[in-house]
């Protein structure tokens, strides 16, 4: 039962909610409008029980005196000073200061890493171990080359065989891997809706 | 047969929803027919994946020689359209969670998203308690760094910093944070596996991983990890791939010669 009852409701509300894609009707959109909201409603809680979580996964190292207990400290003070001035101060400044002078220069301070993380994941890839990595390299010094403002000079030809790889093989490449993933996106969900793969229900 | 369609047009809103009708239609058939014969035994060819093969040697080496194994369940979310994304990364989880948890090893799973969190927990929990180990599960073993995915790439970098683990298995949602988080820890495992279906990240994460995952293998993992029954829906799938491509000659036929 207890294995039967979360895939019976999973496959009843799945196919609730197919239908009122497929089909307009006042019971079904209603009931259909109903059920997204809950899942809205569930994950409001599983953020809740994701804090918790946090919580418990960083006092647990502190307790434990692991040497970067400091940051994990920081972390929970953090969070804990955000959500008190969301909750106690939502219309002040606090919150806004919070995320102007801390939260956003911290994520454009990881984001610009990207840069130098893309560099030597690029020395890595494009090192020739096959003909994969050759054509990657080839194609990739083409496009860059011909990002330059001078690139036309190097050869006229160098700004239009960019605009064919962007174009052509590029954009090919793309509508194959979105093509696949929507297969397997259709597939995936019918196994779920159809309770071949219950990845929701312990067995 | 009048009153049948008029009741069918006032039912069905709009020719969109015809469309993906007659592409349920089509599916259902091939996906009932293919998933029986699976289940009832019969074997699929596959083509090897490296990727998937690694992270089989992976889980053998971690139960071995004790390391655990990083997996990164991304930022996908269940009730959004990365749900099938995000139950892929369960379906890879939970092959790594019951091979460890056999012989009562540690895992560590990542997060972005708490709607997997609870999931994932649910599923180590109970491959514990198969095992033999109700005790040895952990709340914790899995982490949640927040919804913000380069707050999640740099919770999950700092949580493999205190101990060595032998590898990091990214599979799920991930953008630019999945190519973060792989060359912040690159020097702490020995080796990197994953991917994504998002064709932006599947590029930064081709660059980054050993062996890497793109597109729609990453919906093959459960027929080539631990679910012969998603042979079937991986059948399935070839065979609409290839209408798919018959559909667009034709299209393009049809256009060359005027006809469309």
């Amino acid at each position: 039962m207890r294995r039967f009852l979360p895939i019976a409701v999973a496959i009843i509300c799945g196919l609730w909610v197919l239908a009122d894609f497929f089909v307009s009707h006042p019971l079904i959109d209603s009931v259909g409008a109903k059920l997204l909201e809950g899942v809205m409603i569930l994950a409001a809680f599983a953020l809740f029980a994701g804090i918790l979580n946090l919580l418990g996964f960083h006092a647990r190292r502190i307790s434990k005196d692991q040497k970067d207990w400091g940051y994990r400290l920081v972390l929970m003070v953090a969070l804990g000073g955000t959500l008190i001035a969301g909750i106690v101060l939502p219309g002040s400044g606090a919150l806004s200061w919070i995320f102007g002078y801390m939260y956003y220069p911290l994520q454009s301070t990881m984001a610009a890493l990207l840069a130098f993380f893309v560099v030597s994941a690029a020395y890595r890839a494009f090192r020739l171990r096959n003909g994969e990595a050759l054509i990657m390299l080839i194609t990739s010094l083409v496009v860059l080359l011909a990002q330059l403002p001078f690139s036309n000079r190097i050869s006229p030809y160098l700004p239009l065989l960019r605009k064919w790889i962007l174009d052509v093989p590029v954009t090919a490449g793309t509508r194959g891997i979105i093509l696949g993933t929507a297969l397997g996106t259709i597939t995936t969900s019918l196994r779920i809706l159809l309770a071949v793969d219950h990845p929701y229900a312990q067995d | 047969m009048d009153a049948v369609l008029q009741l069918l047009v006032k039912l069905v809103p709009n020719s969109v929803d015809l469309a993906a009708l007659g592409m349920l239609v089509l599916f259902l058939p091939l996906f009932i027919f293919f998933t029986m014969q699976a289940k009832s035994g019969k074997r699929f060819a596959l083509r090897e994946i490296p990727a998937f093969t690694r992270i089989r040697r992976l889980v053998s080496q971690s139960v071995e020689s004790g390391q655990p194994i990083h997996v990164g369940l991304g930022s996908g979310r269940l009730g959004s359209e990365s749900t099938a994304e995000a139950a892929m990364s369960l379906t890879v989880f939970d092959y790594v969670a019951r091979h460890v948890a056999a012989c009562d090893q540690d895992i560590l799973g990542t997060t972005a998203e708490p709607t997997i969190l609870a999931s994932a927990q649910g599923i180590l929990c109970t491959a514990r308690k198969k095992a033999g180990f109700p005790e040895s599960y952990a709340p914790t073993d899995l982490a949640f760094y927040g919804p913000e995915a380069l707050a999640y790439a740099a919770g999950a970098a700092g949580a493999l910093h205190g101990r060595p683990h032998l590898a990091n298995i990214l599979v799920g949602r991930f953008g630019s944070e999945g190519l973060w988080l792989a060359e912040a820890t690159s020097s702490r495992v020995s080796a990197q596996v994953g991917g994504t279906s998002a064709a932006e990240g599947a590029a930064l994460l081709w660059a980054s991983m050993d062996e890497a995952i793109v597109g729609e293998e990453v919906y093959a993992a459960g027929a080539y990890l631990h679910r012969p029954s998603h042979l079937g829906s991986l059948a399935t799938q070839d065979i609409m791939r290839i209408v798919a491509i018959l559909a667009i000659l034709v299209g393009i036929a049809m256009t060359s010669l005027g006809y469309w």
